[in-house]
């Protein structure tokens, strides 16, 4: 992780990993859309999250 | 073994942290708020939130007891435990040996591992929850307390197994696992509960959340086989969840890296994250859910990421809880590798596991398990402002150099007695006696010191 640019492309990544595990469960309840695909959206927040973030933060103390 | 050996072997053990930390290991408030919100958004609270809305606690209870009690809890780490923290700088070991002498720090090492051991096995039956899923595993309910199928013990001997190989291989790279999974976690059950809101009829506008919260979620009414709780049950619950940590002084062993003793109220990050907005949200997936169980509760709620977010919360909270067992243990067994005392810690821990009452008791567990070690933060509190001001000689155990300091040792055991039969003889609660116990640790400490420091005659 030297690439300082790349790091913070990374960061972004993780931080949307964030976002869109968390938002799917809002707009269930606000009714735009069903639950299924809340569930699916979850888990393409938590491989976003976890990929980046392992990259970021998996070699180093944190 | 003999006292010499063991003595030898504890000093060896930790002989890392001997000396105070210097100034140039000190860390900034950030890596508190870190380490206090990775910690305590964990496992636990999963199961945390469910009991409580099993026990019938309202929501009145729960918001105003919550705050309460986790005001307190960082009150007390802020006031009690870092103040001490930051002028000694010693790791509870140091301190403690100081005070207590080793035969009896040995001891308290031996209680302080069965209790890790403890607190892991809840961890991983939390995991074997979620992992049983897929296999259409019978889940335990409320009311079972010994394994309730063939099916529950293979689960939880492969996760044990599991756990217990990688806090043996690879304890460091899962600790910053666990930190980098912190944040996700708390995400998921803050999703998890909002996913939840049109199951239990919360309207888009929340205009009716009172109304379902009252209704529907806290009711005030214990579910059959549970006990009533009250605020009070909430607030004490709360306050002293953590009461090993800070009144009984264990994270003397972290804060000492603090700069200020004011590093202590980082402690609310995880208090409040933790121990409040995971604990509503757990209720708030309770209500809409079928099971009794964290991982079908948390898979009914979002699907796979729910059942993912149970196993991984179990896991890793279990595993620096099953290493820190080892490392507690490993004192008293001469000449063991690390790997055979982690894999007995594991077996342990994987044994306990078998037993949904861990899980389904899993308040009374933590609230035995600060009792029974926060007399010892009561003693050091006495030693450090009373001792020297009473006429007392502080660090009794290092200056007399005693093995076994008996003012201490009686007020341990003594207290532990009285807390024994309060429980079981006059029927009250474990969660209300820690802080009548620590307060009487105080008290009983420097009366027991003396009568006995008068008849070592000494005056240092």
């Amino acid at each position: 992780m030297k690439n300082k640019s790349t790091q913070t492309l990374l960061a972004i990544l993780a931080i949307a990993g964030l976002i869109v595990t968390i938002v799917p469960s809002i707009l269930n309840w606000q009714g735009i859309i069903p639950v299924n695909n809340v569930n699916t959206l979850m888990m393409v927040g938590t491989v976003l999250w976890f990929i980046p973030a392992i990259l970021i933060f998996g070699k180093k103390e944190v | 073994m003999k006292a010499t050996t063991i003595t030898q072997k504890l000093d060896n053990l930790y002989e890392f942290d001997r000396e105070p930390v210097t100034k140039g290991k000190l860390q900034g408030i950030g890596n508190f708020l870190g380490m206090y919100a990775g910690e305590h958004v964990a496992g636990t609270e999963f199961v945390i939130g469910i009991l409580f809305v099993a026990h019938g606690v309202s929501v009145t209870d729960l918001f105003i007891g919550g705050f309460i009690g986790n005001l307190l809890a960082v009150l007390s780490w802020a006031l009690i435990t870092a103040p001490i923290a930051v002028r000694e700088r010693l790791s509870l070991y140091w301190q403690l040996r100081k005070i207590c002498g080793p035969v009896l720090v040995f001891m308290y090492n031996i209680v302080n591992a069965l209790m890790f051991c403890f607190l892991a096995g809840s961890m991983v039956a939390v995991s074997a929850t979620a992992v049983g899923i897929p296999f259409n595993i019978a889940m335990p309910t409320l009311g079972d307390l010994y394994p309730n199928s063939i099916g529950w013990v293979i689960t939880v001997l492969g996760v044990g197994a599991v756990i217990t190989v990688i806090a043996i291989l690879g304890f460091e790279s899962l600790a910053r696992f666990s930190k980098i999974a912190a944040p996700w976690m708390f995400i998921i059950f803050v999703a998890a509960a909002i996913n939840s809101f049109p199951k239990l009829g919360i309207t888009a506008d929340l205009g009716n959340f009172w109304q379902v919260a009252n209704d529907t979620i806290w009711t005030g009414t214990a579910k059959e086989g549970s006990k009533q709780f009250t605020i009070w049950h909430v607030i004490f619950f709360t306050w002293l969840a953590n009461s090993a940590m800070h009144l009984g002084m264990s994270d003397l062993s972290i804060l000492r890296y603090a700069k200020k003793w004011y590093y202590g109220f980082a402690s609310a990050v995880g208090m409040f994250l933790g121990h409040y907005v995971a604990w509503i949200a757990s209720g708030v997936l309770y209500a809409a859910a079928t099971s009794d169980a964290p991982g079908p509760v948390a898979y009914q709620a979002v699907g796979v990421a729910g059942a993912i977010c149970v196993v991984v919360a179990g896991w890793t909270t279990a595993n620096p809880t099953l290493y820190r067992a080892g490392l507690a243990l490993q004192v008293a067994s001469p000449n063991w590798k690390r790997w055979k005392v982690t894999l007995l810690a594991g077996v342990i821990t994987t044994t306990a596991a078998m037993f949904p009452a861990l899980v389904m008791r899993l308040l009374d567990f933590v609230a035995l398990y600060g009792l029974i070690l926060i007399p010892m933060g009561g003693i050091i509190f006495a030693d450090y402002y009373l001792s020297e001001k009473l006429g007392l000689t502080k660090y009794y155990a290092e200056k007399k150099k005693l093995n076994f300091n008996i003012a201490a040792g009686a007020t341990w055991f003594l207290l532990l007695a009285v807390a024994l039969f309060a429980n079981r003889g006059l029927g009250i609660d474990l969660f209300f006696l820690p802080v009548p116990t620590w307060i009487a640790a105080v008290i009983l400490y420097i009366v027991f010191s003396k009568f006995y420091q008068k008849k070592q005659g000494v005056v240092l």
